[in-house]
């Protein structure tokens, strides 16, 4: 009485899954009676064909993971319907619901479950993350790797899955079993900086080389030192500050490009910030020097993290003189020749500031530049009337003061 | 002297014609000017606004206790939940309309060609899919050490779903089912990568609640004692209809519930609007007036049948998710409540058969009376239906069997008959009641006289057929509002004139048929 009967779809096999058989008695006998149903687990079948027999005109109600399709009968034969499922039904893994309906009438329902085939190239999925991690903290980094049949259905629980990995001269290879989709490998970073080359495996299938990259942890206090030529306050030279190799706790060198500031306070306890990043763990930082002798203080520090050692830095004056002519017939002012601490001419543009004075009143002020460390200044009749005037001038900390008289 | 008038009289007619001109102009330009600013808001570009609101509410309970990889977080979680949600959500729009519009945001592109798949299919074939999922309960198995890839079990998912070929429904499948998840994180979107359909898992049966009402052989039984429900309808006499308003007045309340307990009765039915309380966000200074009501019931000694969605009228499939959040936050509120006999889902949900499609009424009032079950366990649950023919829908999900019955007197009892032979739990008779309007409408006919002789014949087959019942309803209203009856003033003359009582609270000759 009870037929069962396998089709081969088109040539190409598919290899999901379950076989289900509705089987109704005689063709006379009422829906409802005699359905048999048979399931079959263990064995992979070549397609997915109901067989079921009766008179009415019936149809297929199918539900799985993406959604619910209806399919009609695809041949009759007498007493007997087939029907042949679709291709993205018998592709996906997982549970699949049926309801067998006449016109008006429900007649059977139930559900069968596909398995992933695992005949064909299993495809592998890998991820790799956090990929860049500090030496010997606490965050570790994972590899995930989900492996799934060629209709991108994960394969089952346990499925093993074989993962290489080396850094430096060591190479260790682990074999983790898939659950919940996938396998994953944590591995708490090392306290060496340096890169961590992951492969991982399953069956035939390898995935591509990943990497996971070891950097320096935050840097410990560390030393700057400086470089000038001389340490005169010329406004003109530059003196460099470097540090030493910034190191993290373990001895790696910081990253190249770690950002430090160095803070450059100055005779009024105003702050100056240079930022400078580390190349080799050095990092450099120039400034020209002040115009005025003072002394600076200097203090480097990668943000919140590591600082150095203040250093000091005493600049002398540059010039000791500054020679004043005035010509009162003119009301004209010849300031220079400025020279230097060697007798050099001051260099172009070095700033001198002048201020005209009567009794506590600025009538002028200026800040001039040298032009072949000179500076003319002009003051007509018709602008400053008054006889006698008290001039200041400044330039490179020396000031010189001196009093005007105009004989008109 | 006329001619002077006659000036005057043209003149003030040419200065209001020319002013009602201008009036005119200004009026007709407004309304253009008007017109074209409406439309769509410059704001709708960036299509932030899509999906803002959780247009998809399913209860959805996370476990996520044992994590292996990274700890998760409460807040992590709730982008997951949106996230996660919206994916469902815009599956089940792409699936009614077959058009992927949306999926991109929520599915990878692997799981997206599968979801294309059937889409596609089905579009072919003309098939379309109403669903909407009721409940989740995610058990989180694994996240990401770098936070982005997630794994869980979705468990024991209730899913409603309804298949049509054109217009004609084909199935409808209710099932429980668990899904193993897989989402990820890309650009700031948590799309679902894998999704696959573990065999159906049966769901664990809701344990029937200790109540103090239960229900035995096709009676009622409070705390073991047989109760024989006597009840009244009741909607204050100044705002029928509007309980819960600006004009909420529970002393006037505290008058009346005395007043119901005086003559006798031991039960009031009370209305919840849906739209009113807020829908899916429940307003909380509602919830405090029926709070108040509640104990204002049971300080009077009497048992309250709360009606919950009253004006509810979508019935749309991806809609019930909002209406179970309104009943959830109801429920969980009064669970305990001890005035509370029952809960009755929906005032005459039979009426929308007919225009909203009676499988979408009907498989509504079934979810929801399981999500209901979820939160009281130890009420009753009803459904007032506005026939005894109506009746016999879903009796296998409520506790009792409650019916209007509004036709003459004489048919009574062969309705009656009919329905206590299907119906295999206790009956309620939940409304009934004459109006004793008398005029223009119906040519003077009826009156109080009719009314006290209908109330009187009511009063004995009660007595006759040990009927639980709820009359409609205490007072005379002065004003019916139009959502109810609709607007012509027949039938809201008709409407106003049902009470036991006069609008100034006198009693009518029918209110000696009301004690018991």
């Amino acid at each position: 009485m009870m037929k069962t009967k396998l089709y081969f779809h088109n040539g190409f096999l598919f290899f999901y899954g379950l076989m289900l058989w509705l089987l109704f008695g005689a063709c006379t006998s009422p829906a409802a009676e005699g359905i048999e149903i048979h399931k079959n687990t263990s064995q992979p079948a070549a397609d997915l064909i109901l067989e079921v027999g009766t008179k009415d005109s019936v149809f297929l109600v199918l539900k799985n993971t993406w959604g619910t399709t209806v399919i009609t009968p695809s041949q009759r034969k007498a007493s007997k319907v087939y029907f042949s499922f679709p291709n993205f039904i018998k592709k996906t893994a997982g549970s699949l619901r049926y309801q067998l309906h006449t016109e008006n009438k429900l007649l059977e329902s139930g559900s069968l479950n596909i398995i992933p085939s695992l005949d064909q190239p299993i495809q592998l999925e890998t991820y790799l993350g956090p990929k860049n991690l500090e030496a010997g903290s606490a965050q570790k980094s994972m590899l995930i790797a989900i492996p799934t049949d060629a209709y991108d259905n994960p394969l089952p629980n346990l499925t093993p899955v074989v993962v290489t990995y080396n850094f430096k001269e060591q190479i260790i290879t682990d074999t983790l079993f898939t659950s919940s989709l996938l396998a994953f490998k944590t591995i708490v970073p090392p306290t060496q900086t340096g890169q961590i080359n992951w492969v991982a495996a399953c069956q035939e299938t390898t995935s591509n080389e990943l990497f996971s990259q070891i950097y320096a942890a935050s840097p410990v206090d560390f030393e700057i030192a400086y470089n000038q030529t001389h340490a005169f306050a010329d406004g003109n030279q530059v003196i460099e500050w470097y540090t030493s190799v910034l190191k993290d706790v373990y001895g790696n060198t910081v990253s190249d490009g770690t950002l430090v500031s160095f803070e450059i306070k100055n005779r009024l306890d105003e702050y100056t910030k240079i930022y400078a990043s580390t190349l080799n763990g050095v990092a450099r930082a120039k400034a020209i020097h002040p115009e005025e002798p003072q002394t600076w203080t200097v203090q480097a520090q990668v943000a919140n993290l590591a600082k150095s050692n203040p250093v000091q830095v005493y600049f002398k004056s540059a010039v000791s003189e500054i020679p004043v002519i005035y010509n009162a017939a003119q009301r004209s002012l010849k300031v220079g020749p400025i020279l230097g601490y060697m007798g050099q001419k001051v260099p172009e543009g070095t700033r001198v500031s002048i201020r005209l004075m009567n009794a506590a009143e600025v009538v002028f002020e200026s800040m001039a530049t040298t032009r072949n460390a000179m500076v003319n200044v002009k003051f007509p009749a018709n602008l400053y009337p008054l006889k006698e005037y008290a001039l200041e001038l400044k330039t490179l900390g020396a000031i010189k003061t001196l009093k005007i008289k105009n004989y008109e | 002297m006329s001619k002077k008038l006659n000036k005057t009289f043209y003149r003030i007619l040419l200065i209001v014609s020319f002013l009602i001109l201008n009036a005119l102009v200004l009026y007709g330009i407004s309304t253009v000017l008007a017109f074209l600013n409406t439309g769509a808001d410059r704001s709708g570009l960036l299509k932030a606004e899509q999906l803002r609101n959780r247009p998809y509410q399913p209860k959805i309970t996370w476990d996520y206790t044992a994590v292996k990889g990274r700890s998760l977080h409460p807040e992590a979680i709730r982008a997951i939940e949106d996230d996660y949600l919206k994916a469902w959500y815009v599956k089940q729009r792409a699936l009614q309309s077959n058009e992927e519009e949306g999926i991109a945001d929520y599915f990878t592109d692997s799981a997206r060609v599968k979801l294309r798949k059937i889409i596609r299919e089905n579009k072919k074939k003309q098939i379309h899919l109403v669903s909407t999922s009721l409940s989740h309960q995610p058990r989180v198995e694994f996240f990401s050490e770098n936070g982005q890839l997630l794994v869980f079990t979705d468990q024991a998912v209730s899913e409603y779903q309804q298949v049509f070929k054109g217009k004609n429904l084909l199935a409808i499948l209710e099932d429980s089912s668990t899904y193993q998840v897989m989402m990820m994180l890309e650009d700031g979107f948590w799309r679902i990568r894998h999704m696959k359909r573990l065999p159906d898992t049966t769901k664990p049966k809701q344990e029937k609640g200790s109540g103090v009402f239960q229900v035995k052989n096709k009676k009622l039984y409070y705390q073991d004692q047989a109760f024989f429900l006597k009840g009244i309808n009741y909607y204050p006499q100044k705002t029928p209809w509007d309980m819960y308003g600006d004009q909420f007045d529970l002393k006037q309340m505290a008058i009346d519930f005395g007043k119901i307990k005086g003559l006798g009765l031991n039960t009031i039915r009370i209305f919840v609007p849906y739209e009113d309380f807020g829908k899916e966000q429940v307003r909380p200074e509602k919830l405090d007036k029926l709070e108040k009501v509640l104990n204002l019931a049971k300080q009077k000694q009497l048992f309250v049948v709360v009606t919950l969605f009253d004006f509810y009228g979508n019935y749309a499939v991806l809609d019930w998710t909002h209406t179970h959040r309104h009943a959830e936050s109801l429920l969980t509120r009064f669970k305990d409540h001890p005035a509370i006999l029952a809960w009755d889902v929906k005032n005459e949900p039979d009426l929308d058969f007919e225009s909203r499609g009676a499988n979408n009424v009907k498989g509504w009032l079934k979810t929801t009376i399981a999500q209901m079950r979820t939160f009281a366990p130890n009420h009753l649950i009803t459904v007032g239906w506005s026939k005894p023919e109506a009746a016999i829908y879903l009796e296998q999900e409520v506790d009792f069997v409650s019916f209007h019955y509004y036709k003459p007197f004489a048919q009574l009892a062969a309705d009656y008959k009919m329905l206590n032979n299907l119906i295999d739990k206790p009956l309620v008779l939940q409304e009934f009641g004459m109006s004793s309007y008398s005029g223009w409408f119906n040519f003077w006919q009826g009156g109080k006289k009719a009314q006290a002789d209908y109330h009187r014949k009511m009063h004995d087959f009660i007595l006759q057929n040990d009927l639980s019942f709820m009359a409609w309803t205490l007072y005379d209203f002065d004003a019916i509002p139009r959502s109810v009856v609709g607007r012509w003033p027949w039938r809201k003359a008709y409407q106003k004139h049902f009470g036991f009582f006069t609008t100034q609270g006198k009693p009518k000759p029918a209110a000696t048929y009301l004690t018991y």
